[in-house]
């Protein structure tokens, strides 16, 4: 009961929390000129009606025979709909309406995201990073998985065999994972792993252990690939079809749920390669706070207490230390989430992936064509809600594994 | 009033400023960092990269681009407008073509040799500096800045200085591979191709003579390149004092906010450590992204500043708002450990006001964590800011921007491009020093700032010193 009165507490406390980061992005929206923020709402106006959104127009566009500029009745329905017209609080009142209910706007038909990726143009953005997001979120937790399978063990062991090789060789991984940029790191494996395997399955970046050619499940174009990573396996009937049912969205799920077994590992493999990135950079940053923090349970009295009454020394450090020191690998696993997010633009755009990053990272481009600042605003509102909705499971988490924090 | 001092000898006063009692503590903390070779090398590379950046400050290498050459003959000759309303259009005139944009830029691309006309084109309500010209062509791409200013005199407020201008000229020669250089500034030609200057992709690797590190051509594709070695040398000043303003700026801003935080307590404290969350909440790149594009797309310049600077005070000012959090909460922990102590008691007893406590007292006592994790971050920035340029997004004004993190992410879309290319269709060459020599430099710098700064925790930290 208690627990469930700790939880209800720590909800309550991410109101204020949520409130102020949508403040924060509405405040940087609206420091945009009105023309800007119909874009971002609406896409950029079309190639015929360049003038659609400028609030004063010559009045021989509205009607031939006219002479001189009159106001522009789309531009004053546009911004009315927006609410550009209201005072700010009101404004605000609106944002928060709009970014509560998923109305975030319409990807650009001219933007660079929208021309890289034109079956996305003038959908809602909310749909567009829905088809996405299930991608991302397996990376996500394919990298998790591997933090702390890798992390967890390699900080008690350092801590255990302090100063030995053992503990050396995690200080220089963790230094490097510091010291090497992500896209560096992700280039010289893509490369390195390419080079090494590509004379046996041909020259493939996505997975390079895969011969084939795409990334299963596309969600741009909705269709599987031609030739799994286990080459000579039958094309899956349900494939055959036309209509390919998705009842999740979770490429790895849908597979499975399909009976197609080999085409769900394959979709796992195509992801380690990005997941091990991600988690490197993760991991180097955690593993001197496990670290640390066993190094200080490891003093602790009922630590000596234990060793004292003969445990054994395996069981002290994995149920009396191990246990304990975990309080700390999950706070900081908390608070370095938002880092751990926004590394995935680098990685998803390095490895080709077709996940949020990817489409965050085409959509902040302007080289060529206007950034598309409907779905920059998307996507950091949605990273921001994963790592709040992140931060609320750890919570949880630490008040399950530390009694003191949910009876105290 | 005369004392009877022969019978009680009071203690001789000290004359002067008492001896700091932190001084001891400084020394101390030396003498363990000594006896780590880890962390004296990081001290080391620190110290040689500092007097580089110096060294780097007073060379002639511009400080807001590098110097450029082209591999072909063709120049490009971009006309920048500056002051207009985004969304304006815009056009030019130049031997004779007439280009029409919304955007900022408009490119030609001629020949080199000849001298062109160019005349720009009425936009109403605004006249151009200048409004016609000539320009010659040859050598290194060039940029003019249009300047559109309201037609009925009134001037637009600020200071706004063209872009970066290319200096220095490359000279054109050719010479059997294998021989030395004839002369400075003289690049090797590819066989079989003379009209192009090395080095395209892959032709000039590093080596004695002009290009000592190679040359990091500007993007996959395009033609122009420029001297690492120079960049890399330029840069240096450049990523370290980007790193520790930013840094500084954040720590300061944290250390502040956090002992309020910790020291007031109860609704200011409880206040603050909300608005923490709401920005530890928010992904760093993103935010500094949104602010950058944001900022950029309303406004060319802030403040009167100039083009670059502007991009530098948003870069700084961007990764600072969220960067303080992270201070803050250190800070706050540390100062609720510092504000039971007894010597904060005592100067509460002795009538100390609150800010002189927190300022005297408590500020100077829970610096040390700050110090290391300024240590560890001030490593990170160079690598962020080359996140950024690898996601093609715009920081700097120039493409060609001499700061590491752009080199090394140039270096590395360069190669990954390179390899994507050619190695699918057989013939392999990567120019791998456009990404060893920027990465080498990113990591030297950053594994050193942690050895250091992990040499200083072990220092600072009694229980570890066992």
């Amino acid at each position: 009961m208690r627990m469930w009165i700790y939880i209800v507490r720590r909800l309550i406390l991410l109101i204020p929390i949520i409130i102020g980061v949508m403040t924060i992005t509405f405040v940087l929206l609206s420091a945009l000129p009105p023309r800007q923020q119909l874009v971002a709402h609406f896409g950029e106006p079309p190639k015929q009606k360049p003038w659609l959104y400028n609030p004063q127009i010559p009045c021989s566009y509205l009607n031939a025979s006219q002479k001189g500029t009159c106001d522009n009745p789309y531009y004053t329905a546009l911004a009315a709909k927006l609410g550009l017209n209201l005072p700010l609080p009101e404004q605000w009142a609106q944002y928060m309406y709009r970014s509560l209910t998923f109305q975030w706007g319409e990807v650009s038909n001219d933007s660079t995201a929208g021309q890289t990726v034109p079956i996305a143009q003038g959908q809602p953005v909310t749909t567009v990073l829905a088809w996405l997001l299930p991608y991302t979120l397996e990376l996500a937790v394919l990298s998790l998985a591997i933090i702390l399978i890798v992390a967890i063990p390699l900080g008690n062991l350092s801590a255990v065999y302090r100063n030995r090789p053992v503990d050396q060789a995690a200080r220089i991984m963790s230094f490097s994972g510091y010291a090497l940029p992500a896209f560096l790191l992700a280039s010289l494996l893509l490369i390195g792993f390419v080079l090494a395997l590509g004379p046996a399955t041909g020259y493939f970046v996505h997975s390079p252990w895969c011969p084939s050619g795409e990334p299963t499940y596309n969600e741009f174009t909705g269709s599987w690939p031609q030739q799994g990573c286990f080459a000579n396996n039958a094309y899956p009937s349900w494939l055959n079809s036309g209509t390919i049912s998705t009842p999740t969205g979770f490429p790895t799920l849908d597979a499975a749920i399909h009976g197609q077994y080999w085409l769900a590992l394959d979709t796992i493999f195509r992801i380690l390669l990005p997941a091990l990135v991600i988690a490197f950079g993760t991991i180097a940053g955690l593993l001197r706070f496990v670290r640390n923090s066993m190094l200080e349970v490891m003093n602790l009295d009922f630590v000596r207490t234990a060793r004292s009454k003969g445990v054994p020394e395996k069981t002290v450090v994995k149920r009396h230390a191990g246990r304990n020191s975990l309080n700390v690998t999950i706070t900081v696993l908390g608070l370095t989430f938002a880092f751990f997010i926004g590394g995935f633009p680098i990685i998803e755009d390095v490895f080709k992936l077709k996940g949020v990053g990817y489409i965050l990272a085409i959509s902040v481009q302007q080289t060529n064509a206007p950034a598309d600042f409907g779905l920059i605003f998307g996507s950091t509102l949605l990273f921001t809600f994963i790592v709040v909705i992140a931060n609320i499971i750890v919570d949880v988490l630490y008040a399950y594994l530390d009694p003191r924090v949910r009876l105290g | 009033m005369a004392t009877d001092s022969s019978t009680i000898s009071a203690p001789e006063p000290v004359r002067g400023r008492r001896p700091n009692p932190r001084l001891d503590q400084y020394k101390r903390t030396w003498y363990f960092l000594r006896r780590n070779t880890l962390a004296i090398f990081g001290l080391g590379v620190i110290f040689a990269l500092v007097l580089v950046a110096i060294y780097a400050s007073t060379t002639s290498i511009p400080w807001d681009g590098m110097p450029l050459c082209n591999s072909t003959n063709n120049q490009v000759v971009t006309f920048q407008e500056l002051g207009l309303p985004s969304g304006t259009s815009w056009s030019v005139t130049m031997d004779g073509v007439t280009q029409t944009s919304t955007g900022v830029n408009i490119s030609f691309s001629e020949p080199s040799g000849p001298t062109y006309l160019y005349t720009i084109g009425n936009v109403s309500g605004y006249s151009a500096a200048p409004s016609r010209g000539s320009i010659g062509v040859g050598g290194v791409p060039l940029q003019v800045s249009i300047r559109f200013t309201v037609a009925p005199g009134t001037a637009i407020s600020g200071r706004l200085s063209p872009a970066a201008a290319l200096v220095l000229p490359c000279t054109v020669c050719t010479y059997a591979a294998g021989t030395p250089s004839p002369g400075p500034n003289c690049y090797q030609t590819p066989k079989n191709n003379p009209s192009v200057i090395a080095p395209t992709v892959s032709l000039s690797p590093p080596g004695l003579g002009p290009l000592p590190m190679g040359a990091l051509t500007l993007g996959p594709g395009t033609a122009y390149f420029y001297n690492l070695f120079n960049g890399l040398l330029r840069g240096t000043d450049y990523s370290l004092l980007l790193s520790v303003s930013i840094v500084s700026v954040g720590a300061m801003l944290g250390l502040i906010i956090g002992a309020i935080s910790g020291y007031w307590g109860g609704v200011v404290d409880e206040a603050i450590m909300r608005l923490v969350d709401i920005f530890l909440s928010i992904p760093t790149i993103l935010f500094v992204i949104i602010v950058i594009a944001v900022v950029t797309t309303t406004y060319q310049t802030v403040l009167g500043l100039s083009l670059l600077d502007t991009r530098v005070f948003l870069l700084i000012g961007g990764f600072m708002v969220v960067w303080w959090p992270f201070y803050a909460r250190i800070v706050r922990s540390q100062v609720l450990v510092v504000r039971e102590q007894k010597y904060v008691e005592a100067a509460r007893a002795s009538g100390a006001s609150r800010s002189r406590i927190v300022l005297r007292h408590i500020i100077p006592n829970s610096m040390y964590p700050i110090f290391i994790q300024m240590s560890l971050d001030v490593g990170t920035i160079p690598l962020l800011t080359g996140f950024l340029v690898f996601l093609g997004f715009n920081i700097w004004p120039t493409p060609y921007f001499p700061e590491w993190g752009t080199i090394s992410a140039i270096g590395t879309l360069n190669v990954v491009q390179a390899f994507l290319g050619a190695c699918e269709s057989g013939a392999c060459a990567i120019p791998w020093w456009q990404l060893f020599f920027p990465g080498l430099a990113l990591f030297l710098f950053a594994i050193s700032v942690n050895f250091l700064s992990d040499g200083l925790r072990d220092a600072l930290d009694p229980r570890l010193r066992r």
